[in-house]
């Protein structure tokens, strides 16, 4: 994973950012579809689905900007979380 | 004034930070709830095996932590970290940390382990936050730094 350059930084900033609001705009949809999986989003689209972290780390080395893609765990399991 | 956006959809104020690890030369962006209930900040295994870390090799944190479930303890990552927030003046706001924190729960039934790893957030504690004004919005939240 390489060090990235200021404009660099700043570019994967705002695609990271439009990734995570994607997500968040579209969550209930993207939970249903993805129930118990890892999700990648780069690109305002989900571009991979995956079972396992392993999986996610493979798909991971396919995509343009491993550094700035979203990585969740989609669950419609209701839990309460305490942090 | 230096202010870093985040993101907050009502369940997850969340904020982007470059995680570097530069004598390992390991950047990436992670999204780290907030939580002023932490005293420290925090990672999860899922971003460290991300970046290459396999948090089992880490060595245990000398002391216990504590939360809603029970003590349990954390493993260190005792490298310079450096935590590297976009502020909206286009401009970088850099935290150095000696060392960080990773999540990496045992139990002892894999499953329940599974879970606390997919599920387990990244967290910005208060040895962060702490250096900010924090204003937290219905879908933004504005960190604003309290040095000019």
């Amino acid at each position: 994973m390489q060090t990235l350059d200021r404009e660099k930084m700043k570019h994967c900033i705002t695609l990271s950012t439009e990734d995570m609001e994607y997500l968040t705009a579209n969550y209930d949809e993207l939970a249903r579809k993805y129930d118990k999986k890892w999700i990648i989003i780069s690109d305002k689209k989900v571009v991979s689905a995956a079972e396992s972290l392993e999986e996610v780390v493979n798909a991971l080395k396919k995509i343009r900007h491993p550094e700035c893609a979203v990585v969740e765990y989609m669950t419609t399991e209701p839990i309460a979380m305490f942090f | 004034m230096r202010k870093v956006l985040g993101i907050n959809d009502g369940r997850k104020p969340r904020v982007p930070a470059f995680f570097c690890i530069k004598s390992l030369d390991i950047m990436k962006l992670v999204w780290f709830l907030l939580d002023t209930g932490s005293i420290f900040s925090i990672l999860n295994e899922s971003e460290a095996l991300l970046m290459g870390i396999e948090p089992t090799t880490l060595p245990y944190a000398k002391v216990e932590s504590i939360g809603f479930g029970g003590t349990f303890k954390h493993r260190m990552i005792n490298r310079s970290v450096e935590l590297i927030f976009k502020t909206s003046e286009n401009d970088f706001y850099k935290i150095p940390q000696s060392g960080f924190r990773v999540c990496s729960p045992e139990d002892k039934d894999p499953e329940k382990r599974k879970r606390m790893v997919e599920l387990t957030p990244c967290v910005v504690g208060m040895d962060v936050l702490s250096k900010f004004e924090i204003h937290i919005y219905k879908k933004k939240i504005e960190l604003i730094s309290f040095e000019p």
